[in-house]
């Protein structure tokens, strides 16, 4: 037994060592098929604004920065739409190679399917309408946010008083959301910050060429991803 | 001729002295490499499973060193009222804690590489970025674990000899433990390596190799415990031999004039020997001199007896152990 363990090593070690330059491999070859084939299969999450269904077509920050990526390995894009379980249960089983929509690392899937590091970090503050005083404490504060999210208990908690709504619009007074839409529903950031998200992309468990390829991808479009996103908040 | 009355703690010889205080430093720097060995996992992996694991491992791997340098704080005492006998079982209390973390540390291998195997777990490991530099973070994960694994052969490697020497049962169990800890880094770099080739299962099945190789050390120390607890005759530290020390003590015995015959009677307590001599005087008189003499002389013999009566006995039939010792 203690000569297996040691033959074992030195046969890990040299085998690394043979074969360093195609380090690390997939266990079941999506980077190698994506380039053969040509193809991207995406699975994607309907949601504002990350992926949008446009027409017969998809816009948003991530399918944008899918679109880029395919590019990068002169492959095409084919969307594969569903819901977040369905997406990410696709992942699982490797249906598809990448699943974007809106995934942050908060996510339950995450011991199931592969997180990338963010491409985007998002932060739901409490902005109030240029010029207007910025209260100290938001006790009591009327505060208008998006019903039924994360942020809605998050705002409870502060004591403010809440006012959800379908969707927050220009003039609705101080109101909770994400960073990138304060500009456009002109309101200025206060020091009440009440969640942060990572987002990311995912890849199928296991395929460690692909992740590292989508990994690169992203460490070098961050600043591209922010840029989108800022766009989506003036449009 | 040692100067020493009965059931005091004995003089140790200088170079066994130096010995034990060499033992003693080794295991600190065991202590102080696995704490450091724990902290560069924990920057490397972060709050992941793998490091929940590899902070379990190394957990149960500070159980052997601390208990030998809390029982080194005992082991020479002089006996008292309260433990007449003196603190030498210190030594039999730590041993039991460093087989019983091997045992545990085996179980947990097992166990862990079992549950990967059946969930069929594909992990994967992605970059890192280290210093401003990208790279994989296998790279840094095997980094890691080198660091881990390579003092921790060398250490193994130091104390075995010293444990030999020093008759010392917890030093040998640690050196196994140096080895398990060494063993399983290597099992977890095969895995990062299968991983980086695309084969998962790499990773459960050379721990199941470890685990199982971890698991029977613990298990051989334990029955090794089991045996010192029922005060089994001297044995090697690795328990494969006994040691002929009662025989020996036995032909000293004999070499003195006024006894003809002898049978020794030994059991170890930590690291060292307590026991009965019972002799046959050739005469129906021996002065108190004499056994008293004789006394110090078997002493001399081996300094691993700590504690040694001689009892004048008409005959050795008294006893059918006594009786029966073959030659």
């Amino acid at each position: 037994m203690r000569l297996h363990a040691r033959a074992l090593v030195a046969l890990a070690v040299a085998s690394v060592v043979a074969s360093a330059c195609r380090f690390p491999r997939d266990a079941s070859g999506t980077l190698d098929a994506v380039l053969e084939e040509g193809r991207v299969l995406v699975g994607v999450v309907e949601l504002e604004p990350w992926a949008v269904r446009d027409g017969g077509d998809w816009r948003g920050v991530e399918v944008e920065l899918v679109r880029r990526l395919a590019e990068d390995l002169g492959a095409s894009v084919e969307w594969v739409p569903g819901t977040e379980s369905e997406v990410l249960a696709a992942l699982e089983v490797h249906a598809v190679d990448l699943a974007i929509g809106g995934l942050t690392t908060s996510n339950p899937w995450g011991s199931k399917v592969t997180f990338t590091p963010p491409h985007v970090t998002t932060t739901t503050v409490v902005g109030v309408p240029a010029g207007t005083d910025i209260p100290a404490e938001l006790d009591g504060v009327r505060v208008v946010v998006e019903r039924g999210t994360e942020s809605e208990d998050a705002l409870r908690a502060t004591g403010a008083d809440v006012v959800p709504v379908e969707e927050v619009a220009r003039g609705d007074g101080p109101a909770a959301v994400e960073d990138w839409r304060l500009d456009d529903l002109g309101l200025e950031p206060t020091r009440h910050r009440l969640l942060t998200e990572d987002h990311v992309l995912a890849v199928p468990k296991g395929e460690n060429a692909w992740l590292v390829r989508v990994e690169d991808f992203v460490d070098v479009h961050r600043a591209v991803a922010r840029t989108l996103l800022e766009e989506v908040g003036e449009r | 001729m040692t100067d020493r009355s009965l059931g005091t703690t004995q003089e140790l010889p200088e170079e066994i002295e130096q010995l034990y205080r060499r033992a003693i430093r080794l295991q600190w720097y065991t202590v102080v490499h696995v704490a450091a060995a724990a902290f560069v996992l924990f920057l490397v992996l972060g709050g992941s499973q793998a490091m929940k694991s590899a902070w379990l491992d190394d957990l149960i791997g500070l159980v052997p060193p601390i208990a030998y340098l809390v029982a080194a704080r005992f082991d020479f005492r002089d006996p008292d009222d309260r433990f007449p006998y003196g603190y030498h079982r210190s030594q039999s209390i730590a041993f039991f804690w460093a087989a019983l973390a091997l045992v545990l540390l085996g179980l947990f291998l097992v166990f862990e590489a079992v549950l990967k195997l059946l969930s069929g777990e594909h992990p994967s490991i992605g970059m890192a970025e280290l210093f401003g530099v990208r790279l994989w973070l296998g790279w840094l994960m095997l980094g890691a674990l080198a660091f881990t694994a390579i003092p921790q052969f060398f250490l193994g490697r130091a104390k075995v000899p010293i444990a030999e020497e020093l008759n010392d049962k917890v030093l040998h169990a640690d050196a196994d433990m140096n080895r398990a800890d060494w063993l399983a880094a290597s099992a977890a770099a095969v895995g990062v390596v299968g991983i980086g080739f695309g084969i998962p299962f790499a990773d459960p099945v050379a721990a199941l190799f470890i685990g199982a190789e971890v698991l029977r050390d613990g298990i051989s120390h334990m029955r090794g415990f089991t045996r010192h607890l029922m005060g089994e005759a001297p044995r090697t530290v690795d328990y494969h031999e006994s040691v002929p020390v009662p025989e020996d003590l036995e032909t000293a015995a004999t070499e003195v004039g006024w006894i003809r015959e002898a049978r020794v009677r030994l059991r170890e307590e930590g690291r060292v020997y307590f026991g009965e001599v019972f002799v046959v005087p050739t005469r129906d008189e021996v002065s108190v001199e004499e056994v008293d003499a004789a006394t110090r002389r078997l002493y001399d013999e081996d300094w691993r007896i700590a504690d040694l009566v001689i009892t004048v006995v008409p005959d050795l039939d008294i006893d059918s152990h006594l009786r029966g010792r073959q030659r």
